[in-house]
């Protein structure tokens, strides 16, 4: 079954300069999509990238990643609404580019669907009770 | 004609019909006005939204040896207060932000404590650090003074709130070719976002849009408590173009509230943090308009789809001043989500809580149900659409004192 795996990987400092994905991608026959990638101040790499491909083969390339020293968390946990500190206003709503948040029909309270989410994080500078919280 | 005494007669009994404003457009709408005004006694409304003309002032007592705060300094948890009142007491703005915040110049700034945030902490009874100094005098020696409060130890705490409850406040686009931070959010280039803050067929003025009975003295809900309407608020304006229901079709009315802090609740009572704006408070209000005759019935019941909002550029009209109006659209179209502005189909969102907004008309029915909330006949009415009152800019001018 063909899945699309998002996830934030942390590149240990001695590795911020190999050809880590392209090679491993390449080795797999994988797709992938990059949605976020920097150098972070102690010179660690940090990058938000999705994997589609075939289930176990993806699995297979993680792992291979995790033997590297790759730092590796899904994503869903990474990107969480807090519940005790949304108000529900749903202005976040108007700015979500990939509807993973959006207004419960009869209830109107705000949903987020971390599946959809693309970890773009402009709810999370647009969110007035900073209720939009980032893990990674 | 019904009369507030003989409403607030059936409150005491238990028999008075209250319906929130939802209700209320499903009753009109099924029954007509006429029949809506001889069956419902109260419509209740609420709102839930980022109100920036907010404030509180404090009295913390007096320590041993007194301090004059007065004309001398204060900070509350390292936010300035305002000190050029009485000795001991205070006035807290919810915009105010600490000296060291860097504002906008890492631009957008976050603006992640000011104000606001100090009043939502002492209503979370959480302890805020009280720094103050004062020039000292004979009966006021003191010059310094450190020390953690309480809100429940303090003496007066009172929510005072210049400008609440705008009445039709602007929608906000940006036709520019990049982000812009307002306080009606982040507005994304080349019309990416409309964004409103209304509680539309629940916000209280835009269901007695000609204040007819809302006024000084109105009891209202306030976040959590009783509070009452004090005065009309800055920038009230009731001359604007209205529709045959009343309805104005620009920003209108404002309503100045207050009421007792050491009654509130966090729930309906948070600083908010908008980013490259400021700080602002979300204030949750409610206000019981009493039914008392046709005309009100059908504007508590008057559909969304007859409630008009302007559409503004928020890129260089609103910052230039300029009167320019890009469309007027509708609550109906604004809460389905997308409006359309020159022929585009744009999202809409709402910095304002509906499901609080719909939380607050409940409450607010429930007290009213209870019999212990009785409405209050206002002292004096708010200035309406024939009191000449408008909204005036500022004329940057040299002194007409000077010779």
């Amino acid at each position: 079954m063909i899945i699309n795996q998002r996830v934030v990987l942390r590149f240990p400092k001695d590795l911020v300069d190999k050809p880590t994905i392209s090679s491993l991608t390449r080795k797999y026959g994988l797709e992938f999509n990059i949605l976020q990638a920097q150098i972070l101040p102690q010179k660690e790499g940090l990058m938000v990238i999705v994997f589609t491909g075939e289930e176990k083969i993806v699995h297979e390339a993680l792992n291979e990643l995790k033997a590297q020293n790759v730092g590796l968390q899904t994503l869903k946990q990474d990107i969480i609404k807090n519940d005790k500190k949304c108000t529900h206003c749903g202005v976040c709503v108007g700015l979500c580019p990939s509807d993973a948040l959006y207004l419960d029909q009869e209830t109107r309270k705000v949903i987020f669907d971390s599946e959809k989410c693309i970890a773009c994080l402009i709810c999370v500078k647009g969110c007035i009770m900073k209720a939009i919280e980032v893990k990674f | 004609m019904k009369t507030i005494e003989e409403i607030n007669e059936k409150i005491k009994q238990g028999h008075a019909v209250v319906v929130t404003a939802e209700e209320m457009v499903d009753i009109v709408r099924k029954k007509g006005e006429t029949k809506a005004a001889r069956e419902v006694d109260v419509v209740t409304t609420g709102t839930f939204g980022p109100m920036c003309s907010s404030s509180i002032y404090l009295n913390f007592g007096h320590s041993s040896p007194r301090i004059k705060i007065g004309g001398g300094t204060c900070f509350l948890n390292g936010v300035p207060a305002y000190t050029g009142l009485a000795a001991v007491d205070v006035f807290l703005g919810a915009t105010a932000l600490p000296p060291g915040d860097p504002g906008n110049t890492n631009y957008p700034g976050d603006f992640l404590y000011g104000g606001a945030h100090v009043i939502e902490d002492l209503v979370r009874g959480k302890d805020v650090l009280l720094e103050a100094t004062g020039y000292g005098t004979d009966c006021y020696p003191r010059k310094e003074l450190r020390t953690y409060i309480n809100l429940r130890d303090i003496n007066e705490a009172v929510l005072f709130n210049p400008r609440n409850c705008y009445q039709n406040y602007n929608v906000a686009v940006n036709t520019s070719n990049r982000t812009i931070y307002t306080y009606l959010g982040i507005l994304k280039p080349n019309l990416g976002n409309a964004n409103f803050c209304s509680a539309g067929v629940l916000s209280p003025l835009l269901r007695d849009p000609e204040y007819r009975t809302i006024g000084i003295g109105t009891r209202i809900f306030l976040c959590g408590t009783v509070g009452y309407v004090a005065w009309y608020g800055t920038q009230h304006n009731p001359c604007v173009d209205r529709t045959p229901e009343g309805m104005p079709k620009r920003p209108a009315g404002t309503i100045a509230v207050i009421g007792n802090l050491k009654q509130m609740s966090a729930e309906y009572l948070r600083a908010a943090s908008l980013v490259g704006y400021g700080v602002s408070l979300c204030v949750g209000i409610g206000i019981p308009i009493p039914v008392l005759d046709e005309r009100i019935a059908l504007q508590c019941g008057t559909p969304p789809e007859k409630m008009l909002a302007p559409v503004v550029d928020y890129s260089k009209d609103y910052p230039q001043r300029n009167p320019s109006v890009l469309a007027e659209v509708s609550y109906a179209e604004l809460f389905s989500g997308r409006i359309k502005i020159k022929g585009e189909s744009v999202i809409a969102a709402s910095l304002s809580s509906y499901p609080a907004a719909r939380k607050i008309a409940s409450q607010l029915k429930a007290w009213i149900q209870s019999g212990k909330f009785l409405l209050s006949q206002a002292v004096e009415p708010l200035p309406g659409k024939d009191s000449g009152i408008k909204f005036k800019g500022l004329e940057i001018r040299k002194s007409k004192s000077e010779k």
